[in-house]
């Protein structure tokens, strides 16, 4: 094996058995009261929601579109609209068993063949909890308490409370953040009026989401 | 925003008041309506069905329209963004927090195109279109006297199968406009209170600085 060769298999060994930092345990209590904020991060299934869209692309590129999103017993379903109301994008991640993604409709530039995926896991981590109870609950060396959960693939996601409720999610995958989300306002019926989310990284990017509707 | 400006020039077309009330039978009659019009300012409130939404998505805005090419189309609400072309030079602006930005999801290479036939259409002169082939449509029992413009471009039918640009009451008016797509939708543009003729300023026609 040649150094090269080693030394990346090492550090993908690093990677692969590396842990987010520990969370400071809190009390019993504590920790039931944080387990039930952090789920107010997320709306209660079935739901329906229209959000404006503005996304800051790489190079400064900005764009504005009209977003709509549903949740339910078949899946997470997302359309988005350019102003003048035409559909550019209809997806429908399957739930549970069936899985798989089924695109209705996608016209250019979102029929690009890594868009569909992007956008639903936009979606799903800004207002989809994930699955079972978290792994961990607890504060950050900084003081703010956190819920998260652990996932296969060495992905993470955790919520982090601010004095008022939810006030982030953040996604790890391999000890990198994949997406923040800021939860910004006071929630009604789980939606916050201001959702930011933003993907760190060469190609990454910022929705600045608004919330129009819900049901 | 093909439909935008053809809207523009057809609701342009729709203001001449002075037109007989069939002037939309034939493309004569429109040809000589669209000769007649000035300006034309109008606020719309834009309806947007789905299916999965139990209530439209609604949209509300201003158009201002100034012949021979200037055009203000703005949307106020949920979402602000304003499309502006004045002599022929189109900008598309959305705004981000209190700031005005330029909107790089307009696709304004496609606009020339299009800006390339607004001459076309102000002149009424439709059958000229390279992007739609239009047909006049009297009134019948399911729907109103109007325009159907079909995408000639497969790639744009895809987008858009057709739009329909209804006649008002009022001899030389439009109403509404309705989008249809392919599969679901349609989206739904009611025109109120619009003025004719009157004098607009430059500046309606401007970025804002």
């Amino acid at each position: 094996m040649s150094p090269r060769l080693a030394a990346a298999s090492l550090l993908a060994l690093c990677a692969a058995c590396a842990h987010l930092p520990p969370l400071a345990g809190i009390s019993a209590q504590d920790r039931n009261v944080a387990a039930i904020r952090c789920q107010q991060a997320f709306p209660t299934q079935p739901w329906r929601a229209t959000h404006t869209i503005v996304a800051t692309l790489p190079l400064g590129y900005v764009g504005g579109l009209v977003g709509v999103a549903a949740a339910g017993p078949e899946g997470l379903r997302a359309i988005l609209l350019s102003p003048e109301g035409i559909s550019l994008y209809d997806g429908l991640q399957k739930r549970g068993g069936s899985g798989g993604l089924v695109i209705q409709r996608a016209v250019p530039p979102f029929d690009r063949s890594d868009f569909a995926a992007a956008l639903m896991a936009d979606v799903g981590n800004a207002f989809l909890p994930p699955a079972g109870e978290p792994s961990e609950i607890g504060q950050y060396a900084t003081g703010e308490t956190v819920c998260r959960w652990s996932l296969p693939s060495h992905e993470a996601t955790e919520v982090e409370l601010g004095t008022s409720g939810p006030a982030r999610i953040r996604t790890y995958r391999n000890l990198n953040v994949t997406r923040q989300i800021e939860l910004l306002g006071v929630p009604d019926g789980g939606f916050f009026p201001q959702v930011r989310l933003t993907v760190p990284g060469a190609g990454g990017y910022t929705l600045d989401m608004r919330l129009v509707d819900h049901d | 925003m093909h439909w935008l400006l053809a809207i523009a020039g057809f609701l342009a077309a729709g203001a001449a008041g002075a037109a007989p009330p069939a002037w939309y039978q034939d493309w004569d009659g429109v040809r000589r309506a669209a000769a007649a019009v000035r300006t034309i300012e109008t606020s719309f409130v834009q309806t947007r069905t789905l299916k999965i939404l139990k209530k439209p998505l609604v949209s509300r805005g201003v158009m201002a329209y100034r012949r021979p090419n200037d055009l203000r189309w703005e949307y106020q609400s949920p979402l602000a963004t304003l499309l502006v072309v004045r002599k022929g030079n189109a900008q598309r602006l959305l705004k981000h927090g209190e700031t005005w930005v330029t909107d790089s999801s307009a696709k304004l290479e496609a606009m020339k195109i299009v800006l390339g036939e607004i001459n076309l259409w102000l002149d009424g002169n439709f059958s000229a279109s390279k992007t739609f082939r239009p047909e006049l449509r009297p009134a019948s029992r399911d729907q109103p006297a109007h325009v159907a413009l079909v995408p000639l471009d497969p790639s744009l039918a895809k987008i858009i199968s057709r739009i329909a640009i209804v006649f008002g009451e009022r001899p030389g008016t439009v109403s509404a406009i309705d989008i249809f797509e392919q599969g679901e939708g349609v989206t739904h543009i009611a025109f109120e209170n619009p003025r004719y003729g009157g004098d607009i300023p430059d500046n309606r026609f401007e970025t804002p600085r």
